[in-house]
């Protein structure tokens, strides 16, 4: 598939529940899905050098992201059978606790929405030009790296 | 002459005390990085990756007016 268009995946602040539970809804006039498998990514409060993590404020090559996140997308629709596959990305503050990043695969069947979910979310961690500042309670940070 | 976009991000942009600044007159992205380096010796000791008009370039490439560097620190999305 080539004609999906490029769309943001940024958010500014958190994830919420409300906005992860409206996602899964839309979807429920879609009868020839099967099965969604959905990924959060959430904050967390890491102890580092005797300091508590109290958030991550992400910054991230936008314009770089969308073109990588759309390479990616189209990897993905190309090797399995899905039938949408939606991510959603937070910029700036989210605090401990807090969601930030959302990824929804649905499929006719389980196999390709779990693999291509697992997949995307290894492959945004690994390629999306994204930056997070660990905030300590005493509001000084350190700039964190992915394994 | 070539004038080139240069951007920084993530603690490169903190630690340089700027997200971007101008080149004028260079011809490859070496001569750039060695440009940068020797002007903010800050960048000797940080690991980045080097995207020209938002494409991973991992060898010198030759660089024209209105193109737009980026040095890149490790990712940290998710």
């Amino acid at each position: 598939m080539s004609e999906h268009k490029i769309r943001t995946i940024f958010i500014e602040g958190p994830i919420t529940g409300n906005f992860v539970g409206e996602k899964i809804s839309h979807h429920m006039n879609k009868t020839d899905i099967g099965g969604h498998s959905i990924f959060l990514g959430q904050v967390r409060a890491d102890v580092i050098n005797g300091k508590t993590v109290s958030g991550i404020e992400y910054s991230a090559y936008t314009d770089m992201a969308l073109e990588v996140m759309h390479k990616i997308r189209q990897d993905l629709f190309d090797k399995y059978d899905l039938t949408c596959m939606h991510i959603y990305h937070s910029l700036g503050l989210v605090k401990t606790g807090e969601n930030s990043l959302f990824v929804f695969t649905s499929s006719k069947h389980r196999a390709p929405a779990i693999k291509s979910c697992e997949e995307c979310v290894e492959r945004i961690k690994k390629e999306l030009p994204v930056w997070g500042k660990e905030i300590f309670e005493d509001q000084s940070h350190i700039w964190k790296v992915n394994n | 002459m070539s004038i080139i976009k240069v951007l920084f991000f993530g603690q490169l942009g903190e630690q340089m005390g700027s997200s971007s600044l101008e080149m004028n007159d260079v011809q490859t992205t070496d001569e750039i990085i060695e440009l940068l380096k020797n002007k903010y010796p800050i960048l000797r000791t940080h690991t980045y990756q080097i995207a020209l008009d938002k494409e991973i370039i991992n060898e010198n490439t030759p660089v024209t007016t209105g193109q737009v560097l980026a040095l890149l620190p490790p990712y940290a999305g998710g």
